[in-house]
């Protein structure tokens, strides 16, 4: 359903009048972008957004920038773009983008505020920007009444603790989301509550040992799927007899679900709300 | 007395061996019962039940503890046997580079044929491990071994093993923890598995090195007094290499690359007392697995920046100030170094020079203007020469002044110390400045230019600090080399806990680490080239201490110089020239090491010839470096230092080996 809307809202868009043209070296800047119907010149690493970004999906004729972390500066002059995003994380390179364009900084992490405000005013901040402020309205709108509509079909279940994160491939560890991350925002909007009890990064993740999954016994598990390495975590699991006795292990507690980008903005906040509470209402009902 | 000194000695041993055993047994005592609580009992750890925290401590405590025993004993042994086999005390799987060589054929394959990795770890980390060691070994034969040669070579491959490392993670940005895992050591245990891989293959190989302790123990006389004796002496050395090699490959394999225990374990027993080579490889294998017992255990107590500091990365930084603390007290041995056969001087030394110039020159204007696009190769003109060279030009210029600067703090070094190993690497002082930058990203979210330069530039100066009296105290090339990688293994330790925390700005610090002339500004350009210009003039004004400094103290006073200030005035002026290459291109500077060796390769030997002809030699080498990884994987930008490495690494080591000693 969300999926629909999402699409939809990308058609209307892309109809209005054109707006300036941009680059976005920072990906969740591109997502808002597109999201709002303005395709960027440039991404960074589109071979990997459109593995992790699917939706909305990047034009094919989007310029390549390479790395994330070094943008390729002579594509970009050479693309004169009139206006350039970044993320905050990038904020040391502003002075080069500036050189190229006048250069605008979406900040997404930035405790202690709270990353999925911080990603629906990133979108807001952009639109503004590109005389778009009613796209992002609509958007936003969207996504809330999504969240809401989400919210609803979970409704009637016991507040489940959840746990979302990626597994490690030494299957020993697994890296799960938390306070400081839209993911852990996500759940609590969708009515769950997250059940980390380690103190995440900066960045709203922590790297957790199998053994303090015993300290959640009534937790439920997504975790993303990133295909082959993903593969790999499971079969090193499998081998463990500590993983196997732990409660989280029994049958109908974990599930895989297709990858989000997590320092993405409000549409990967959108999908990863989409994808989790599908996982959620999939899965056996507890008693409460 | 000497006899009162034995008995002490003797005592000494095992009394050690009970203090550590006694630490690590008292830590894993806490471990166990914070994880079971104060009931704990055996009968709750011999049958587990459903009850998880005896499961915890039955899946994950107990086979950590028995892990870290076997791979520390097993990295202890593999260290003495090298030590013994090479004669060489800093020989350990570590600094041959066997340990690098195991980990990146297993990153290599975890990314390439992830497959390959649930069937053949064990064989990817053998023919990693045994790779690096055939080459080693094939390189430094003609050398009989020597010392020098052997650390020289080894390191050399473990820069190039790193640098191939770093690239693959630069291009795999995603999977970047993962490869971290196996170079950062972790022994979190999940199941007995790892137990029941290492063990048998272990004993095997103990076994293995217990039958050959008799003969080897001849290998302590020269090679042709155990000639002599009629051992096949040959032989002996390479089966203890090459089971050397396996148990380190084996500890890879299991737990990742665990520095530095190799290293101390053997010195350790040398220093307390074991004489023998029986004692010695039976002490050090018990010093081996006690150490990284207690040093797992005290990470397990220790959080560090909310998460376990990865226990590899651990017996690195607590390991590399104890080393040098050992050293210290030991007297200052000198190693014969075994100079390469004088080469032939070259006919017309200002000709050569002229045509380095040219080279020089033309290598700048082509690395500008000819390159890849969004649109195919071109050369640059009209109005997107307008739009790009501003972006390449500086990166070109700053390439071609890093370049010089290392090559001559190399060649600075190289005629101070008398010692062919020093480079800017050795001296410790990129690490220093590396250190300094990763520090203030581990204590500052936000990081700009200004905080970044000041950060490498204070680590640069602790590193100098650090060095200085080390340089000064008479006749160590041995120590000078320590002390710089006792601080680069604190460096890379620092960096990869930063790497593996999953912050995304640890992309930025690989690549500036990599040594990428991404972020220079034309000001930062002009600025580098101006600081080039000053070093070259500064080399010149000292060139003829430089001409005699190899021949040591007594010579210099003896032509009116005081020695002292010689000393300081030109490991000063190494230091700057390191300190500023390092914050423009990264600690990765192979130039350093290459340029210099080359410019003598080609026939310039005296000073005055060597300085210029390093300075052109070593910008050309930079800018080449730097055009490739611009262009090689556009859109994608792989970092000129690295670029460096990777370039340079293989033709330095084809040089070394063919040269005879």
């Amino acid at each position: 359903m969300a999926c629909l809307t999402d699409s939809a809202l990308s058609r209307r868009a892309f109809a209005a009048e054109p707006a300036i043209s941009v680059a976005a070296p920072d990906w969740a800047a591109a997502e808002s972008l597109l999201a709002m119907g303005v395709a960027p010149l440039a991404v960074t690493d589109t071979a990997v957004y459109r593995e992790w970004l699917p939706e909305p999906s990047l034009p094919l004729e989007t310029l390549d920038l390479g790395s994330r972390a070094e943008p390729n500066l002579e594509v970009l002059a050479q693309a004169r773009p009139q206006r350039i995003f970044i993320s905050n994380w990038q904020i040391s390179l502003k002075p080069q983008f500036e050189r190229i364009a006048p250069t605008q900084v979406v900040t997404l992490i930035d405790p202690p505020s709270s990353p999925l405000a911080n990603a629906c005013e990133a979108m807001r901040s952009i639109a503004r920007s590109i005389g778009r402020r009613e796209s992002a309205d609509r958007y936003l709108a969207a996504f809330r009444e999504a969240l809401t509509s989400f919210a609803a079909q979970l409704r009637g279940r016991r507040p489940e603790p959840v746990l979302v994160g990626v597994l490690h491939e030494n299957g020993r560890q697994i890296y799960l989301y938390g306070e400081g991350s839209w993911v852990h925002e996500i759940l609590l909007r969708l009515g769950l509550r997250n059940a980390l009890r380690a103190r995440p990064s900066r960045f709203g993740n922590a790297l957790v040992d199998l053994a303090e999954l015993a300290e959640t016994p009534d937790a439920r598990l997504l975790y993303l799927d990133q295909g082959e390495r993903t593969r790999r975590a499971e079969r090193a699991l499998a081998r463990s007899t500590l993983w196997r006795s732990l409660p989280i292990a029994r049958p109908g507690r974990i599930r895989t679900i297709a990858p989000f980008y997590a320092l993405g903005g409000a549409p990967s906040a959108w999908r990863c709300a989409r994808l989790i509470s599908a996982a959620v209402l999939s899965g056996p009902a507890q008693d409460g | 007395m000497a006899d009162r000194l034995r008995a002490k000695r003797v005592v000494a041993l095992p009394a050690v061996a009970a203090a550590l055993a006694a630490a690590a047994l008292g830590l894993t005592a806490l471990t166990a019962r914070a994880t079971l609580g104060p009931d704990l009992s055996w009968s709750s750890f011999a049958d587990p039940g459903s009850d998880i925290h005896a499961l915890v401590l039955r899946e994950m405590a107990a086979p950590r503890v028995v892990v870290s025993l076997l791979v520390g004993a097993a990295l202890g042994l593999s260290g003495a046997l090298l030590q013994h086999a090479l004669r060489n005390p800093l020989a350990d799987a570590t600094t041959l580079g066997v340990s690098s060589g195991a980990y990146l054929a297993l990153a290599a394959a975890s990314l390439f044929a992830p497959d390959l990795l649930d069937r053949g770890q064990e064989a990817a980390a053998l023919a990693g491990g045994g790779a690096a060691t055939l080459s080693v070994v094939a390189l430094t034969r003609r050398h009989g071994f020597a010392p020098t040669a052997v650390i020289l070579v080894g390191l050399t491959l473990n820069l190039l093993l790193g640098g191939v490392g770093a690239a693959l993670t630069i291009f795999h940005h995603d999977t970047l923890t993962t490869l971290f895992v196996w170079q950062t050591g972790s022994l979190v245990q999940n199941g007995w598995s790892s137990v029941e891989y290492l063990a048998p293959r272990l004993a095997l190989c103990g076994a293995a090195a217990a039958l050959l302790a008799r003969p080897l123990s001849v290998l302590a006389l020269d090679d042709r007094q155990s000639s002599a004796v009629g051992l096949p002496v040959g032989v002996m050395r390479g089966l203890a290499v090459a089971i050397a090699a396996a148990l380190a490959a084996f500890s890879v394999s299991a737990a990742g690359v665990i520095g530095f225990v190799g290293l101390a374990a053997p010195q350790i027993a040398r220093l307390l007392g074991a004489r023998k080579l029986r004692q010695r490889l039976s002490w050090a294998t018990t010093f081996g697995a006690l150490l990284l017992w207690l040093t797992d255990q005290c990470v397990q107590r220790v959080a560090f920046f909310h998460a376990e500091l990865p226990t590899g990365s651990a017996t690195a930084l607590f390991g590399a100030p104890m080393l040098l603390l050992a050293l210290r007290s030991r007297p200052a041995g000198r190693e014969p170094l075994r100079p390469g056969a004088p080469q032939p001087r070259a006919q017309r030394p200002f000709l050569a020079l002229a045509m380095f110039g040219v080279l020089l020159v033309g290598a700048a204007a082509a690395a500008t203007a000819f390159g890849r696009s969004a649109s195919g190769w071109a050369w640059l003109s009209g109005a997107d020469f307008q739009l790009v060279a501003p972006w390449r030009a500086p990166r070109v210029a700053v390439a071609g002044a890093a370049g010089s600067m290392l090559a001559m703090a190399g060649l600075l070094l190289h005629r101070l110390t008398g010692n062919p190993m020093a480079s800017p690497e050795s001296l410790g002082v990129s690490s220093g400045a590396a250190l300094g930058v990763v520090l203030l990203l581990l204590a500052a979210p936000d990081f700009s230019q200004i905080a970044m330069t000041a950060a490498a530039g204070g680590g640069a100066a602790a590193a100098l600090a650090l060095v200085a009296p080390t340089a000064r105290s008479s006749g160590s090339p041995d120590r000078l080399l320590l002390t710089g990688m006792a601080l680069s293994m604190m460096f890379s330790a620092f960096a990869a806990t930063l790497l593996t925390s999953g912050d995304p700005r640890a992309a930025i610090l690989l690549s500036w680490m990599s040594g990428s002339t991404y972020r220079v500004s034309a000001s930062a350009a002009q600025l580098a080239l101006g600081v080039a210009a000053a070093g070259l003039a500064a080399s010149l004004l000292v060139w003829r201490w430089l001409e005699i400094s190899p021949l040591g103290g007594t010579t210099v006073r003896a032509v009116g110089v005081p020695m002292t200030l010689a000393r300081t005035v030109i490991l000063g002026l190494a230091a700057i020239l390191t300190a500023a290459a390092t914050l423009l291109v990264g600690p990765l500077s192979f130039v350093g090491l290459m340029a210099p060796h080359l410019t003598r390769e080609l026939g310039l030997r005296r000073p005055l010839e060597q300085t210029l002809g390093s300075a052109a030699l070593g910008g050309t080498l930079m800018m080449l470096a730097d055009w490739v990884g611009r262009n090689m994987f556009f859109p994608w930008q792989a970092p000129a230092g690295l670029m460096a490495a990777l370039l340079g690494a293989p033709v330095y080591l084809w040089l070394a080996g063919g040269r005879r000693a």
